[in-house]
């Protein structure tokens, strides 16, 4: 995608750290923009006939909850329909990940009435007047004295540049296509980058439970040549009570000692690295009590990116076919599981880490 | 002492050592706060009248619980008590760095003093607590060598000289990080 440019001498376009809305609402894009991918849709003028297309299309493709089932184009003559699978994936880009931020010239209150004509008076998305122009201009997109370049951009979320989806507008063509074929290619690069960990920890943790099964049997032949050891020796069952009461499932301090189920709380506060370096070296019921620590740490971030997929398996395609790619959303997960992927990222980022610390 | 307006609750601990302790402060125990809601109002009465609450009200008995460690667990609850009750989400990604002062010097006991604590508070269902002394353990393993770790818990080193050497091995990949 391409970075715009106001001019050459002055470097890439940043949007604004902040926008204030037609309602008065001050919006804090880099607070949003760590949450969602923020698209910035700009309306040539709230006279044009073509631009608010675009927002009913967005409706109509998913955006709304009740879509109207055709969309008529009344450039092309064109009468779009949608599956209702590809509107719960749609809905998944169009509502969960992406957020949008519309600017318009002109004064507040047609910019109101085109939101109104648009249907988006429901959604958060603020709906900028650039009265002065000021924001035309300072991102290099300025038609005419009382218009813009209609485009779709994205905001980067760490330097806030501005990178072009689509670069005008028409009659016919209005950009959602590649609106989606953008936000789906964060998504699927996410989600096949996801299941990829996914499959990894679950082979790990298959690993992880081999290893664990060898820890118990070995504790199981020394205790059992310990007992019988005991039982040749009578006479000394205090030593032989010191020396094998770490093979029960206690932890002492003194004369008080700790169920297993406890230690595993104890170790919950440790960091994964921490349980890796020293407390699976210590001795064999803490290398037992850490390795299913281990298991169980993988197990529930596994799932927990798992279950906020949007994609079946059969779906893990190259990011060059999702053009042709009919996407349907995820029917193993329930639509409530599915996250932005802003939060499937950070759920895959502790997965990773736990991996990263397991696999040693 | 409590006013005329206070509920007061008798706990007895293991040895049969008595404590008068008001319900606010006992009911920081989910497993005492359900045993008082079972009981019902009626039978606990709003007492005035402390000598009438020793000889008409029983005590609950507390037979996992010493007195010292009763008088260490009343202290934490009578301090917490007007403390929001937390539903903090188990996200596995827990923290034991948010330690506050009060809790910080409530916690520097002897060993088997703070095991002793994270039993009661295991038992009496004090989660609060129960975080509290975990996090105080878990600060104590922090950044020990295993070989540290087995002085400060007196833990024996059951590794074979084999097994030993294997997991050094393993952890060579830790110790360069």
């Amino acid at each position: 995608m391409d970075i715009f440019y106001s001019n050459l001498r002055s470097g890439p376009v940043r949007f604004p750290r902040e926008v204030t809305d037609i309602d008065g609402h001050v919006h804090d894009v880099v607070e949003l923009s760590k949450e969602y991918t923020i698209v910035i849709i700009t309306i040539k003028s709230t006279k044009c006939p073509v631009c608010p297309e675009l927002l009913k299309l967005l409706n109509f493709l998913g955006l709304h909850d009740t879509p109207p089932s055709k969309f008529e184009d009344p450039f092309s003559f064109v009468t779009l329909t949608v599956p209702p699978h590809e509107v719960k994936s749609n809905r998944i880009l169009l509502r969960l990940d992406a957020y949008f931020i519309i600017v318009c010239p002109g004064p507040v209150g047609e910019v109101r009435r085109l939101r109104q004509k648009c249907d988006f008076e429901a959604y958060p998305y603020p709906f900028i007047a650039d009265e002065d122009m000021s924001l035309a201009t300072q991102t290099g997109l300025r038609m005419s004295e009382t218009e813009m370049i209609p485009v779709i951009a994205y905001v980067e979320p760490a330097s806030h540049r501005i990178g072009q989806v689509q670069f005008g507008r028409s009659g016919g063509s209005y950009g959602h296509a590649e609106l989606l074929i953008y936000l789906k290619r964060k998504r699927f690069m996410l989600e096949n980058k996801a299941r990829r960990a996914v499959k990894g920890a679950e082979e790990f943790i298959l690993a992880l439970e081999r290893v664990r099964s060898a820890e118990k049997s070995k504790r199981m032949t020394r205790n059992e040549k310990r007992n019988s050891e005991s039982s040749t020796q009578e006479a000394k069952p205090q030593l032989n009570m010191q020396s094998t009461r770490h093979d029960t499932k206690e932890f002492y301090a003194g004369s008080v000692s700790l169920p297993t189920e406890l230690l595993f709380a104890v170790f919950d506060y440790l960091p994964m690295m921490e349980i890796v370096r020293s407390v699976i070296a210590t001795c064999h019921q803490w290398r037992a009590i850490g390795f299913e620590m281990l298991s169980q740490k993988l197990r529930r971030h596994t799932n927990e990116v798992s279950e906020a997929l949007s994609y079946h398996e059969r779906q893990d395609l190259h990011v060059r076919s999702v053009r042709r790619t009919t996407v349907e959303a995820n029917g193993s997960n329930s639509p409530d599981d599915v996250v932005n992927s802003t939060e499937l990222d950070r759920r895959l980022s502790h997965l990773l880490d736990i991996i990263a610390a397991a696999r040693q | 002492m409590a006013g005329a307006d206070q509920k007061m609750i008798r706990l007895t601990s293991s040895e049969g050592t008595e404590f008068l302790v008001e319900r606010a402060v006992v009911e920081k125990s989910v497993l005492l706060k359900n045993m008082l809601e079972d009981v019902g109002e009626s039978d606990l009465g709003t007492i005035a009248n402390l000598t009438l609450l020793f000889f008409f009200i029983p005590a609950i008995p507390l037979a996992n619980v010493t007195g010292p460690i009763l008088t260490k667990v009343i202290e934490y609850c009578t301090h917490h008590r007007d403390d929001p009750v937390v539903t903090q989400e188990d996200d596995g990604r827990k923290s034991s760095a948010d330690i506050d002062d009060w809790d910080k010097e409530f916690c520097k006991v002897d060993q088997g003093t703070l095991f002793e604590l994270i039993l009661a508070a295991n038992y009496l269902d004090i989660k609060p607590l129960l975080d509290l002394t975990c996090k105080t353990v878990a600060n104590m393993i922090r950044g020990k060598t295993p070989e540290e770790i087995r002085k400060t818990f007196n833990i024996e080193n059951d590794f074979t000289p084999e097994e030993e050497a294997q997991v050094k091995k393993e952890n060579e990949w830790c110790e360069e990080r």
